[in-house]
């Protein structure tokens, strides 16, 4: 018996191990980012900064002297206003459901366009919580207190090709940190009908409290957060290489624009 | 109309059939012990340069002029026989030949020098000796001939333990890999880490990598053409093992003695029966392994006819709680042998193969699956005429009925639905003609052209996209209704020219078109890759490859060196949009790119053979890139798959009969890979900022691993041998994978951490036969 065991340690054990190596990585010229929104009842929001060295540990540097505006298909045109930081509002324009909009940025002479429209709201039927071990298997043993999963249950709409946005917040008890967690969904294989979807995989205890947004949003700002997703570990394994998430920025900024209708709901794991 | 008209140019070629008093002789060539067919043997008149090889099912057919001779049959890793014959009439010789078991033989087969004439056109083409393959170290202790290949040049797995194979810079799905003449669309166990072949149960296998012959065709790249054993004729024998991995057992023996034979093979695993046992809280609901099996029989009606059943199944599980993955393939062969007469031989085929996988997830009520597969129907039928000692015809058709399932979900939840998908159905089928002929005593052709049709028909739906993968369109096809043909002309060529009788070079050309295309995420052999047709959208890939040898021996055969160079060119090759969704995705046709590729390099091949001592070097250099409109700019970019240097060494050393010693090292270039080169933030996370495709390297690989196996005394009936190996024995850590992590103390800083899947791991493994 103990030699099996130790046969087995020995596999587990043997295989996989990690190590940090130098991988001397090429610079890029600086691209211009955007990180752009307008949602309901709300003014236009940008974030503009210029990508930066890999391994630079500081924060992008911001783009401060950009002129941007934002209109809707109705010919409302709004201005934005650099209130610091690379951080541009909406001073009058607020997001209506079912509207087009448009944003354009002109920094130094180059025009940078997005367009995006607002999707129909979808509400939040309420959360569900299932325990994680009743899940992919084993039955418990070993585990000191309860875990759950939080689902957002909703009701997709049949007439519509959805898409949604579900934005997670939470406090970690391991960071010792605020952490958010973002999540997209379609329903490709829930059009019409009562369904859930993860809000995140982070394993909640009884008492924790959880803050969730969910979005409904276009199929440009949903390609651009499925592609996004490749991109942020950057790296090179089994997968299909990675590439620049695909956006709707003219001129191949960095970015995305995305016109989108959210609720919200606080919810503490019973 | 041009079809024909080249028969008729083949015809001419063969118009100096004489009709002088010319006799023929005819038979098989098999082991003495077993009865086992040899493939490929060569049976040759000495003194002069007429002869002939075995074919696949050890049958040969010989035309000479009346008179006596003195013919001369061997095969590798047997002892060559002498008989002298009168011969005045046709005639059925049956030959057999005794095994040299106890001598030190090549792994990797070349001919004998003496037989240099016989040899078939032999650039890009490596035939191996199945059983000498025990002797090598191998990953886990688990012999496995995909493994082995690697060592060869020109051929290297994808990625480190994996039975993906990249032969001169193709994808593994290129290559046509063939058991008992039914393709075999996952060649692979425990996610690539082992191939589906159990070694126990196979008798031959040859590589094709350039000039490849008429009768194959599919794959763009290569074809692994393997042959089962038919089982001993004469007495039933047991052998088996036990490894650290799985464990095998082989039955085989007589039906009726010298008419007919069988052999069952299996193997399985049992990685969670130990898992279970010592932990049963933890793994209690584990099952994680695989199991094979291999079937064949064979039996002569009279001396003309003889009948081949073979089958092969295999499974492997991966249930944890619930959430489940199953997968794997069937094939199944049944074979017809005809002699017309002794000039004439013909093989009759039926085959079916199968793939399958599925991930099951969830409790029973709640449960869903994700499945897709590919299920194939095929007749086949291929003639040898052996019309005189410089021409030998190979003829046939193929017809094959694909059956695709596509990814679907049959949900029995409320909150997923159900996405069921139609199947698609194609037929590919092709006619071939060619010939083997001897020009001069120095030169050799072996020349033919292939014609191959591909239908796609209904019942389906085809989609018409927009710019914006939107359907503008549906068309909808009735049953058998013909939605889409695509054919081509596939001229095959291979020119051996014996300079000096130690130098040789060699030419081989070959076009080939690949109608069904595998979409898959990853470069390894995933289990939920997903083969697909062509269809109105996707085209056939075509590969034309023009490969250029020289062959040198030295010291009386004892040292031969061969250099090979290649130039590949590759139309029609699949790639994705960003972003695109392999599985459950109804729209994905309008995701694929098309794109192509091209691929060269030289083979540096040096085999030493000393008293006890055998062993080769393998270098080779290449370069393998693609061109897509849609990827990096439209600019050329590596293959991931593209290796620039890859070595291999290996060497056995046989003691005294009983003790075999074995290494073998190897060291890559590592796989091409896209890293970042700037960052910038979104959602407050990182991102990486990527200017061009595979633009840069992993660490190169390199480990040594060795074997050493001990076997009792070779007089007793029963036989055992322990075969103790270390894998990676100065533990080197290669990568597998790099990723760009923050790190733990410091969140502020980003490390690249690399991945390693395996370190020093030594295994035991104890087979036994009797």
């Amino acid at each position: 018996m103990k030699f099996i065991l130790s046969l087995s340690c020995l596999f587990w054990l043997l295989i996989s191990c990690e190590k940090v190596i130098d991988v001397d990585l090429n610079e890029a010229n600086p691209k211009p980012v955007f990180e752009s929104y307008i949602e309901n009842d709300s003014t236009c929001y940008v974030k503009a900064a210029w990508t930066s060295s890999y391994y630079n540990n500081s924060s992008s540097p911001a783009i401060e002297g950009a002129t941007m505006t934002v209109s809707d298909q109705l010919g409302n045109i709004d201005n934005l206003t650099h209130i610091g930081q690379g951080i541009y509002r909406g001073t009058s324009l607020l997001g209506v459901i079912g509207n087009t909009y448009s944003l354009r940025i002109d920094l130094d002479g180059t025009i940078y366009e997005a367009s995006s429209t607002m999707p129909p709201l979808t509400n939040i039927d309420s959360i569900t919580i299932i325990p994680t071990n009743s899940f992919f298997g084993g039955n418990g043993q070993g585990q000191e207190t309860p875990k759950f999963w939080a689902f957002v249950n909703y009701t997709d709409s049949v007439d519509y090709q959805n898409y949604y946005a579900i934005r997670t917040s939470y406090f970690d008890s391991l960071s010792n940190d605020y952490v958010t967690d973002y999540r997209i969904a379609d329903d490709d294989l829930s059009d019409g009908i009562s369904t859930r979807s993860f809000t995140t995989f982070n394993r909640f205890e009884t008492g924790d409290t959880v803050d969730i947004e969910f979005a409904s949003i276009d199929a440009t700002t949903h390609l651009y957060f499925k592609t996004l997703e490749d991109a942020i570990s950057g790296a090179g394994f089994q997968s299909a290489a990675p590439a620049n998430p695909t956006n709707n920025f003219s001129n191949a900024a960095l970015g995305y624009f995305g016109a989108w209708s959210k609720v919200n709901e606080q919810y503490i794991i019973p | 109309m041009k079809f024909f008209k080249l028969i008729i140019f083949f015809c001419l070629f063969l118009q100096n059939i004489d009709a002088q008093d010319n006799i023929t002789i005819s038979g098989h060539v098999t082991d003495k012990d077993s009865g086992e067919e040899l493939i490929g043997a060569s049976i040759f008149i000495q003194n002069t340069s007429i002869g002939v090889n075995t074919n696949i099912y050890g049958f040969y057919s010989l035309t000479i002029p009346k008179g006596e001779y003195v013919v001369a049959v061997s095969y590798i890793g047997y002892s060559t026989k002498l008989d002298s014959f009168r011969l005045d009439e046709n005639q059925n010789i049956e030959f057999e030949l005794t095994a040299v078991s106890s001598e030190i033989q090549e792994v990797l087969v070349k001919a004998n020098k003496e037989d240099v004439m016989l040899q078939e056109a032999g650039v890009g083409t490596t035939k191996i000796n199945i059983k000498k393959l025990e002797t090598l170290p191998v990953f886990m202790g688990e012999k496995d001939i995909l493994k082995s290949i690697q060592l060869l040049p020109g051929i290297s797995a994808v990625s480190e333990g994996s039975t993906g194979l990249t032969v001169r810079g193709g994808t593994p799905a290129q290559n046509l890999i063939l058991l008992d003449e039914a393709p075999v669309y996952n060649p692979s166990h425990f996610l690539g880490f082992f191939s589906v072949f159990n070694s126990d149960a196979l008798k031959d296998l040859t590589i094709y990598k350039g000039g490849i012959p008429a009768q194959y065709s599919g794959r763009a790249s290569s074809v692994l053409d393997i042959y089962m054993k038919n089982g001993n004729k004469r007495k039933y024998s047991v052998s088996g093992g036990l490894g650290l991995i799985s464990s095998r057992i082989t039955v085989e023996g007589p039906i009726v003695k010298d008419k007919g034979s069988f052999i069952a093979s299996g193997r399985f695993t049992y990685l969670d029966w130990i898992l279970k046992a010592v932990q049963p809280a933890r793994f209690g609901d584990l099952s994680l392994g695989f199991w094979d099996v291999n079937l064949k029989m064979n039996y002569s009606f009279g001396k003309n006819d003889r009948l081949f059943v073979s089958g092969y199944a295999g499974r492997d599980n991966f249930i944890f709680g619930d959430f489940g993955l199953r997968y794997g393939n069937y094939t199944a062969t049944l074979r017809w042998n005809h002699t017309f007469n002794e000039k004439l031989f013909a093989n009759t085929s039926f085959f079916f193969s199968d793939y399958y996988y599925g991930y099951i997830i969830g409790r029973s009520g709640s449960r869903f699956t994700i499945e897709a597969g590919i299920r194939d129907f095929a007749l086949k039928q291929d003639y040898n005429y052996y019309i005189n000692p410089k021409n030998t015809m190979r003829f046939g058709f193929n017809v094959t009925y694909h059956e695709f399932q596509p990814s679907q979900l049959v949900s029995e939840t409320d909150n997923i639905n159900s996405l069921i998908a139609d199947k698609k159905h194609a037929i590919e089928s092709g006619v071939y003609i060619g010939n083997e002929m001897k020009i001069t005593d120095k030169l050799k052709a072996v020349y033919g052209l292939r014609f191959s049709l591909f239908n796609q028909f209904g019942p389906g739906d085809i989609y018409t996209f927009n710019d914006n993968n939107a359907i503008t369109d549906t068309t909808s096809f009735a049953i058998g209704e013909h939605i889409q043909t695509y054919w081509g002309l596939e001229p095959r060529l291979a020119l051996t020219y014996e300079v000096l009788p130690t130098t040789k070079l060699e030419l081989g050309y070959h076009r080939i078109h690949q109608y069904i295309h595998l979409l898959t995420n990853s470069t390894s052999a995933a289990p939920n890759d997903m083969w697909i047709p062509s269809t109105n959208i996707v085209r056939p890939q075509i590969a034309d490859q023009i490969s250029l040898g020289i062959k040198q021996s030295f010291l009386n055969d004892k040292l031969n060196i061969s250099l090979e160079g290649y130039y590949k060119n590759l139309q029609n090759q699949v790639d994705f949009e960003n972003g695109a969704d392999i599985l459950l995705n109804a729209k994905i046709e309008s995701q694929i790119l098309r794109g192509s590729g091209r691929a060269y390099g030289g083979e540096l091949l040096i085999q030493a053979r000393f008293g006890n001592f055998n062993g080769w070097l393998s270098y080779t250099l290449s370069r393998t890139e693609y061109i897509f409109d849609e990827i990096n700019f439209g600019q050329p970019y590596l293959a991931k798959q593209d290796r620039t240097h890859d070595i291999s060494l290996v060497g056995t050393y046989e003691l005294k009969k009983r003790w075999v010693f074995s290494l073998a090292w190897i060291y890559q270039t590592g796989n091409a890979v896209t890293f970042p080169s700037a960052k910038y933030e979104i959602n407050g996370q990182k991102v990486s900022y990527f200017t061009e495709r595979n633009g840069y390297r992993m660490p190169p690989s390199h480990r040594l691993d060795i074997a050493v196996t001990f076997r009792n005394k070779i007089s007793r009936k029963f036989r055992s041998s322990f075969t103790v190996g270390i894998y990676n024995v100065y533990n080197q850590y290669n990568p597998y994978s790099i990723t760009f992590q923050e790190n733990e103390i410091d969140p502020s800083q980003t490390d690249a951490v690399q991945l390693s899947l395996f370190g020093i791991i030594p295994t035991v493994t104890w087979n036994f036969s009797f």
